[in-house]
């Protein structure tokens, strides 16, 4: 099973999610997998001691161009959607950091005078989390675009564990590249205007996929309550609240696991997931 | 000498945009004929915008722009296409073509 955590807006409290399902999960007895994949500011791992076996480069085919063939025609830099190709009668120039690497400009190039050159964007780390599978995504500072670091990690799923995927916030092409394959979308959101507003983005965009998703409160006062109507009008689950308490932001502070520090939230995140479970099948 | 002026505003009173890629208008002027086009710059790039708008001068045949400082990527372009780039903030496109021509802009 595949259990993607999203949240539209940042800081909601997805790895604090994430990782706390991972580690409850696996304590329990199930065969979990948790990949990270926030490749442009991955931290789940801060909550381990993560024993790294491999690290994969991530590399992507950016254009080059042969001058000998080059006709200065343009046609590339019209096929570029990014403004990373500028022909002039004397030149042609290649933005590598501006480039997304999709091959326009390839398949608009009469003449074969682009070949594809591999660059670095990132990498991807293995390991193990105190026992647990553990994948992380990384992108090199400056890059355009997680998406191609994004597409490789996914490939470490693992039909025959439980993958929890650790995804980037946001609605755009990097989190709709991680929820794609996802059996179910959980939706962690927190009660302000800012967590409601950015809420209703994912919930949206869940729903353009089809996917099955479930609604986590992070730091639930029992205060704004324009969030909870806001679930019940759209028939949309809710999974858990997590209470806003002092002791959990102590333990998330020194990078601890709160459902580890604090025996008393241990059993919430097997509700959350037999929640899942029962909304799934 | 056709030339592109990165303006505010559509026609030759128009001020220098303080920003080149960005700027809300390009003016490009014909100092031999007079004939002056207008291109509306509304591009909503995120991205690329600086070598987008050398692409524009490029293909509209300007040899020389006036404008603001270019960022990094305008310039590098700008340099590889040959085209001279002189810096105009605070006149009008006007006043700028003047200045050019008697040689008193500054060449970036």
């Amino acid at each position: 099973m595949i259990i993607a955590i999203l949240s539209g807006k940042g800081g909601t409290g997805k790895t604090t999610v994430s990782t706390n399902l991972a580690y409850v999960l696996d304590k329990k007895g199930h065969s979990v997998k948790l990949i990270d994949l926030d490749a442009e500011e991955p931290n789940a791992h801060l909550f381990f001691d993560i024993d790294y076996s491999e690290h994969i480069d991530v590399d992507v085919k950016i254009p080059k161009v042969d001058n000998a063939k080059c006709t200065h025609c343009g046609d590339c830099a019209k096929a570029c959607q990014f403004s990373a190709i500028v022909v002039s009668s004397k030149s042609v120039l290649v933005f590598a950091h501006l480039c997304h690497a999709c091959g326009a400009c390839l398949l608009a190039c009469k003449y074969n005078a682009l070949e594809e050159i591999p660059k670095n964007i990132g990498k991807i780390s293995l390991g193990s989390a105190n026992g647990i599978d553990f994948v992380k995504s990384q992108m090199n500072i400056g890059e355009p675009s997680a998406v191609r670091i994004i597409r490789q990690a996914k490939k470490y799923t693992n039909k025959d564990k439980i993958n929890i995927l650790d995804c980037p916030p946001g609605v755009s092409c990097p989190t709709v590249e991680s929820i794609q394959m996802a059996d179910f979308c959980v939706l962690v959101t927190e009660p302000t205007p800012f967590g409601l507003h950015d809420l209703k983005l994912a919930v949206d965009l869940t729903r353009q996929f089809g996917l099955k998703i479930g609604i986590v409160i992070n730091r639930y006062d029992n205060k704004f309550i324009e969030l909870e109507s806001y679930l019940e009008e759209n028939n949309i689950p809710m999974l858990l609240k997590i209470p806003y308490d002092i002791k959990i932001a102590q333990s998330y502070s020194k990078g601890k696991l709160f459902s580890k520090e604090i025996p008393q939230y241990e059993n919430m995140f097997v509700e959350l997931y037999n929640k899942i479970l029962e909304i799934v099948q | 000498m056709k030339i592109l002026l990165a303006t505010k505003g559509q026609t030759l009173d128009s001020a220098i945009d303080e920003r080149f890629a960005r700027a809300s208008y390009f003016l490009i002027y014909d100092d031999k004929t007079g004939q002056l086009d207008v291109i509306n710059n509304n591009q909503e790039l995120s991205h690329g915008a600086g070598p987008q708008a050398v692409q524009i001068a490029i293909d509209n045949g300007a040899s020389a722009i006036i404008s603001a400082m270019p960022g990094q990527n305008a310039l590098q372009a700008i340099r590889a296409a040959n085209i001279k780039i002189y810096e105009a903030v605070g006149l009008s496109a006007k006043q700028a073509i003047e200045k050019l021509k008697s040689n008193e802009l500054k060449e970036l």
